[in-house]
């Protein structure tokens, strides 16, 4: 019974952006959860939606990723410039660097 | 910004199409999250940097071959690549963390897992409070590894219950269970943290009163050891 009500809270929770949603707390209450609960959900929720990531965290892993993107872009499009047969005889020459080992 | 109100399936679809830039917005989407669940597992601002962006690299590097294996959130996936960096960034640290607290915020937290209603400071401002944050930060992490994760998952992650359910393997019904579970046991993490918060700082007072009456502490000291 308490699990379901406190599944529900947590559902409706999940939709509200006030740390303390007064209305929730007290149709909850009546319904029969445990203030103790609440007040746990409430605690961990502001809990976990700190600490906020520094901007300059965000930027540089941006720029990593983005730094990853142009060199794949960059070896795709000299991958490509490379005419087929030429590619042939590179994959056979790789081929048989493999099997040497 | 591009993409706004595309969900994660959606902006996948974009990234394997060929769009590079669909990554943006869920690294804005999720960069956040990753943040603060790798500093729930490591308590250090730079470890937590370092995970969080090692996390989103692979994801872009592996994006490719993912494949949704429920609901419609990556969340559940770089969750995964967050706690595997984490466990192997921590294997050698202490996880116990000591959170200080003011004797009127240990008190408060107390009384507002009674009474919501008539807590000092307001619930608003004490759940704002960084140390409280930390304090209970430390309770989750202490919480076994189900727990933490079933509340991780809804209160960072932001999943629904069935999608919580289909990224722990679980029934609804066993997650409903199991989340009643983790926040009773979280609440009595939160007290035992607060109750000591509050032991650490009545014994620092009588401490200090050393310099005025000596006896007293001696007796003090005696009444807490019993």
């Amino acid at each position: 019974m308490c699990e379901e009500i406190l599944s529900e809270f947590t559902e409706e929770l999940t939709k509200r952006d006030e740390p303390v949603p007064h209305d929730l707390i007290k149709k909850y209450t009546e319904l029969g959860l445990p203030e103790s609960e609440i007040a746990a959900v409430l605690l961990a929720r502001s809990a976990l939606s700190n600490p906020k990531a520094p901007q300059s965290a965000v930027e540089n892993s941006k720029l990593r990723i983005d730094e990853l993107a142009q060199r794949e872009h960059a070896e795709q499009g000299a991958s490509a410039g490379v005419s087929l047969p030429s590619r042939f005889w590179q994959a056979i020459r790789r081929l048989f660097r493999t099997g040497e080992k | 910004m591009p993409f706004e109100g595309e969900s994660d399936r959606e902006l996948v679809a974009r990234f394997v199409a060929g769009d590079a830039t669909a990554f943006d917005m869920l690294h804005r989407r999720h960069y956040g999250r990753i943040y603060r669940l790798a500093y729930l597992q490591t308590n250090n601002g730079d470890d937590a940097e370092d995970i969080a962006a090692e996390t989103l690299y692979r994801a872009f590097q592996h994006l490719h071959r993912f494949k949704f294996a429920c609901g419609e959130s990556i969340y559940p996936w770089l969750h995964r690549i967050a706690v595997n960096l984490s466990i192997d960034l921590c294997r050698d640290r202490s996880s116990r963390q000591i959170v200080s607290l003011d004797l009127e915020v240990a008190e408060g937290i107390r009384t507002f897992l009674e009474r919501i209603k008539d807590v000092r400071p307001p619930p608003e401002e004490l759940l704002e409070r960084a140390e409280v944050q930390a304090l209970v930060r430390s309770a989750i992490a202490a919480l076994s590894n189900d727990q933490r994760d079933v509340i991780v998952h809804r209160f960072l992650g932001e999943l629904s219950l069935k999608e919580t359910a289909e990224a722990m393997r679980r029934s609804e019904g066993a997650v409903k269970s199991l989340l009643h579970r983790a926040v009773v046991a979280l609440r009595k993490e939160i007290l035992e943290r607060a109750s000591e918060a509050e032991r650490i700082q009545l014994l620092g007072r009588k401490e200090e009163s050393t310099d005025v009456r000596g006896d007293s502490i001696r007796i003090h000291r005696r009444t807490d050891e019993t």
